[in-house]
């Protein structure tokens, strides 16, 4: 075989992965397009509430009237923009801290080490509310509280992983060539915990998107009236006996989305792992 | 004024359970141009003192003097020790199959050192780069610059260590254990190529092993290190026509050689190194050395000039001395074993 990308080869051997990329990229398109795709403006009042789906209301309407299709729509993009801003604050942050703990170990580890202790404490959701509390309600406070919330892990990753790489071989060459601090870093550290980090942060995304729906859930992440999925469950539970469609649907974008991500993230590692590749690949 | 001028060198690691001096007293001088052997088996501190001379064993406390080019590289700032790094003095490592970024073009590497270390152009670099390929003998090298690493045999990969240390035109390189992981066949063809290349540049080399073969032929003096400490020291020359040091015996009668009588074994010897942790008050080679007396156990012997060569020789053997209470190996051939 020639050099084929690892993660394309993978891709080939399990149906179950090609299923998820291809919802993947189907969540992705709706959260690209949503607003055009949307038949409605998800904030407008439209008709009487709670309808059953229709030929005009695919999905219905929510509790106040507005079209539940337009508002899902809609809400796939915020999930994107939170999951997608949060982990990354969580993934440079963290990187960063674990880079600089592991690299110049001793008062510098040990000082942003306990500091990420600390943040570990706390339970996600409470540490997000207690930031949310302090910066007050909304989509952008809730992506940096779900953001803070990931850097510890991250950092604990990315630490572990520079440790074991500083005792490479060629780091140790590369400093007998006069290579400085940031040039083993940039080029002989971080280009091989990267496989590691993007792994994490697929997992990270989907526990983003849950989170912001709790966020969003308790009135603390999106402000009505902009649609949320989070937002969406909370207002369709009340109703879950009468029109059980509004809090399930919603429910399960959700969950459709992160059993795909993880599933992503899965088929990622295993691509990035030589390990894995050598013990999962029949003899050719 | 010499290039290299070690003095009293020594390494401490801090260890849990307690002090670990992985190099004691080791003091050595070097010429522009010369080539040394430093020999010993593992944990004998060889790595560690190469390392302390490149400056990079930050966990370890370093004593002594590390005289270069005027310098003490001991109290060298780091930006400066930096500048030295890869430029004057320059390292090649033991395994060529992990001492490249594997990540980046063998081209890019060599450029970046290049670029690094004399502030070159690109394209000049590139050329450089080029050269130096071809230097070392790899063909093609103008197509092999695009190469990965995985992309070469390890032999070659070993030549493409060697391009970069040679890249700044050092004055000196520090070789670790070059060939321990290359195929037999091509062990002769490396140390062959990086003899020829630093004779051609007057570079200094120094071979470190722990095959008394590879510096038979490539070096013109010998250190012989035991826990640490240099036990032995002479020319290449003399030392392995008179080796006077029972632990350097041991070396050679273990060591398949030509030149022997082949119908008989080979001698091991027996016994593990000292624990530096708590190294043994007299002789650290004493527990395995058959000559063994009570003085041997307790004190310890200096590295002192062997008594019946004088001059050329240095020895840390009581047997070997002519001291009070020593000598008794003086004369002795240590090729026809004597039950002491």
């Amino acid at each position: 075989m020639m050099t084929a990308n690892p993660f394309f080869s993978e891709l080939r051997r399990s149906w179950i992965t090609q299923a998820a990329l291809v919802i993947a990229v189907l969540y992705t398109l709706v959260a690209l397009f949503g607003p055009w795709i949307a038949p409605y403006d998800p904030t407008r009042i439209l008709s009487m509430p709670r309808q059953d789906p229709s030929a005009q209301f695919w999905l219905g309407t929510d509790e106040i009237g507005r079209d539940v299709l337009s508002r899902l729509l809609y809400g796939t993009r915020i999930a994107y923009v939170v999951a997608i801003v949060a982990t990354g604050i969580g993934l440079v942050f963290g990187a960063l801290l674990g880079l600089i703990a592991a690299f110049f170990s001793g008062y510098a580890d040990s000082i942003i080490m306990r500091l990420m202790d600390i943040l570990l404490a706390f339970p996600g959701l409470l540490l997000a509310l207690a930031i949310i509390t302090i910066l007050g309600p909304g989509l952008g406070n809730a992506m940096i509280a779900i953001g803070v919330g990931s850097i510890p892990e991250f950092a604990r990753l990315m630490r572990g992983e520079v440790l074991g790489l500083m005792n490479r071989d060629h780091v140790l060459a590369a400093r007998s060539m006069g290579a400085g601090n940031l040039r083993i870093m940039g080029k002989h550290l971080v280009p091989f915990a990267l496989a590691t980090m993007l792994v994490y942060s697929t997992a990270q995304l989907a526990r983003a998107v849950l989170t912001e729906a709790g966020l969003s859930y308790l009135g603390l992440g999106v402000q009505p009236p902009t649609p949320s999925w989070g937002g969406m469950i909370a207002t369709g539970q009340q109703h879950l006996t009468t029109t059980p469609l509004l809090a399930l649907i919603p429910g399960a974008a959700i969950m459709g989305l992160i059993f795909v991500l993880n599933i992503l993230g899965d088929s990622l590692r295993d691509a990035l792992d030589p390990h894995q590749r050598g013990l999962s690949r029949k003899p050719s | 004024m010499p290039l290299l001028d070690v003095a009293d060198l020594s390494a401490t690691f801090s260890t849990q359970q307690g002090d670990l001096r992985a190099v004691e007293g080791v003091s050595f001088q070097m010429d522009e141009g010369t080539t040394l052997g430093i020999v010993g088996e593992s944990g004998s501190g060889k790595s560690v003192m190469a390392l302390s001379i490149m400056g990079l064993i930050p966990s370890a406390r370093l004593g002594g003097r590390i005289g270069f080019e005027g310098d003490d590289l001991l109290s060298l700032p780091d930006a400066r020790m930096r500048r030295i790094r890869g430029s004057r003095i320059a390292m090649v490592f033991q395994d060529p199959m992990s001492s490249l970024n594997p990540v980046l073009t063998v081209g890019l590497q060599l450029t970046e050192v290049i670029r690094l270390h004399t502030g070159a152009s690109r394209p000049e670099a590139r050329a450089r780069a080029e050269e130096l390929l071809r230097t070392v003998g790899i063909p093609e090298p103008r197509r092999r610059l695009k190469d990965y690493p995985h992309q070469f045999s390890g032999g070659m990969r070993q030549r493409v260590m060697i391009a970069l240390a040679l890249a700044c035109d050092p004055v000196l390189i520090l070789a670790d254990e070059i060939t321990t992981a290359l195929d037999v066949t091509i062990q002769a063809q490396v140390l062959a190529l990086l003899k020829t290349l630093t004779v051609e540049r007057q570079t200094a080399l120094v071979m470190i092993t722990h095959d008394l073969g590879v510096v038979a032929g490539h070096t013109d003096r010998v250190l012989v290190m035991y826990g640490g400490q240099v036990v032995e020291q002479a020319t290449t020359a003399e030392l392995f026509e008179h080796p006077r040091m029972p632990y350097t015996w041991g070396l050679l009668d273990s060591m398949p050689r030509m030149d022997r009588d082949r119908s008989k074994p080979l001698v091991p010897i027996e016994g593990v190194p000292p624990d530096l942790l708590d190294p043994p008050k007299g002789c650290r080679f004493r527990d395995r050395c058959r000559f063994a007396r009570d003085i041997c156990a307790s004190r310890a012997p200096d590295l002192a000039p062997a008594a019946d060569r004088p001059g050329a020789h240095l020895v840390r053997c009581w047997g070997t001395q002519d001291r009070a209470g020593s000598g008794w190996l003086i004369g002795t051939d240590h090729t026809a074993p004597t039950e002491a």
